[in-house]
């Protein structure tokens, strides 16, 4: 019996685009239904499925919706088990808990990050969004060089919750640093961080997932968001 | 207080180490050098911070004898349960601290702020009608699961914010599940290792009230 799997999303949503990537990674064929006007007025599906927060992404499986990216990915790892261990957790119940937390802290501190530094034009909300990246990128850096691996990513020889996790906020990442001229993701500061975007981004799921997110796009996007509602004039 | 629940839950023996938040000790300080907060949960050594992670961390570590984990089996219903665990974090205990920094603004403040903490809750209601919940008291039907682990320190501070914030409820109008999840959970054995109510409003005044002062 076929499933029907649907992904309501957002192009420019890290949120989605990691839903996507995780489902390609599975080899699940879906169905994407772009929410035409994510600001204004929200589609009767979105509201349907997700009447709690009304966001995106939300998975729909045989009619059921799942929502909060999170969640979403678990989900889809415990319907869709990857052999021989290599899902997005790996089995040991404490090393889970450990990729759960650095999943939980990319998107703690970046979409914070985000939230300041896109809604404001310069002063001391911005600098703490510039201090928020600095400081999670190196943190993250170290938990990369820290953690045992038996290949370049977070989940070692596979992509696993924080590969996808992070990999998913590349674009927006990019997008940040040109904003706010400045440098969070660099060689001199987080040399394994580094090493592991330029190989995650060839990872096929990854490289399929961000493609539907190309970096130009979001930093023009950003910026036409940044003029129509906080007023800022780049 | 959900690292604790969850422990007496699984009927694993722990000690509790008090720390003193105002002068972070360096078991605090090494075990979550990230976050430098509590709880932290060390087992064997090894230390696992966040609440909601500790409490999965505890279901997968110490798996029930019956197969009544604080997860269901199924992946649609694990999903609803961390859905609700994740709306109990961010959510609802915002909403009521949001009632406590309201009551020291002003009228249109603490309208806001009530109406607020009456719908998040409202939305609580709504939850524990559908799923297990259906077959109540807990969010986990007849047995406390994720969603009542990650409630419970509502059972505590609840009547802190109800003093404080003079918040009042429309519990038997609206809320007759949840008054009966408050009744259940508050009777349940696991429950007896939190605080008393008193104690935490000494806290919320001394720590919250005075973050909200003008």
């Amino acid at each position: 019996m076929t499933s029907s799997v649907k992904v309501l999303s957002f192009w420019r949503s890290p949120f989605g685009v990691r839903v996507l990537i995780a489902l390609k990674e599975k080899g699940v064929e879906y169905e994407y239904i772009e929410e035409q006007d994510l600001l204004e007025t929200k589609s009767k599906l979105l509201l349907e499925s997700n009447p709690v927060h009304k966001k995106v992404p939300v998975l729909i499986h045989n009619g059921k919706p799942v929502c909060e990216s999170l969640i979403i990915l678990q989900y889809i790892d415990e319907t869709w088990p990857s052999h021989d261990n290599n899902g997005f957790l790996p089995p040991d119940p404490y090393e889970r808990a450990v990729v759960r937390f650095w999943a939980d802290y990319a998107d703690k501190k970046i979409f914070e990050a985000i939230r300041l530094i896109l809604k404001n034009a310069e002063g001391e909300l911005v600098e703490q969004g510039k201090k928020i990246m600095k400081e999670s990128m190196a943190t993250l850096d170290k938990a990369l060089k820290d953690v045992a691996r038996d290949g370049p990513y977070f989940g070692g020889k596979n992509i696993n919750l924080v590969d996808i996790t992070l990999a998913s906020y590349l674009c927006w990442i990019e997008t940040l640093e040109t904003l706010g001229n400045f440098k969070s993701l660099e060689e001199s500061t987080c040399p394994h961080l580094c090493e592991w975007a330029k190989v995650v981004v060839q990872h096929p799921s990854v490289k399929e997932g961000l493609a539907t997110i190309p970096a130009q796009k979001v930093l023009e996007s950003a910026r036409e968001l940044r003029k129509k509602y906080f007023g800022i004039l780049e | 207080m959900r690292a604790e629940v969850a422990l007496v839950l699984k009927g694993v023996d722990y000690e509790k180490v008090p720390q003193d938040l105002s002068n972070k000790s360096e078991l605090l300080l090494n075990s979550n050098p990230v976050y430098r907060k509590v709880p932290v949960l060390l087992h064997n050594g090894k230390a696992v911070c966040e609440s909601g992670i500790i409490v999965e961390y505890v279901d997968e570590a110490w798996p029930s004898a019956d197969g009544d984990n604080l997860l269901p089996a199924d992946a649609y219903g694990r999903a609803m349960a961390r859905f609700w665990a994740d709306f109990v974090d961010k959510k609802v205990f915002d909403a009521l601290l949001g009632t406590l920094k309201a009551s020291k603004g002003t009228e249109e403040e603490k309208a806001a702020a009530e109406e607020n903490a009456v719908a998040v809750m409202s939305t609580l209601e709504e939850a524990l009608m559908k799923g297990k919940g259906g077959e109540g008291p807990f969010f986990g039907g007849a047995r406390m699961g994720l969603v009542d682990v990650m409630l419970v320190p509502l059972l505590v501070w609840l009547p802190a914010f109800e003093e404080l914030a003079q918040l009042s409820l429309p519990w038997a109008n609206k809320l007759p599940r949840l008054e009966a999840w408050f009744a259940a959970s508050k009777a349940h054995p696991s429950t007896a290792v939190l605080p008393e109510p008193p104690k935490v409003s000494e806290f919320a005044i001394k720590v919250f009230l005075p973050r909200f002062a003008n």
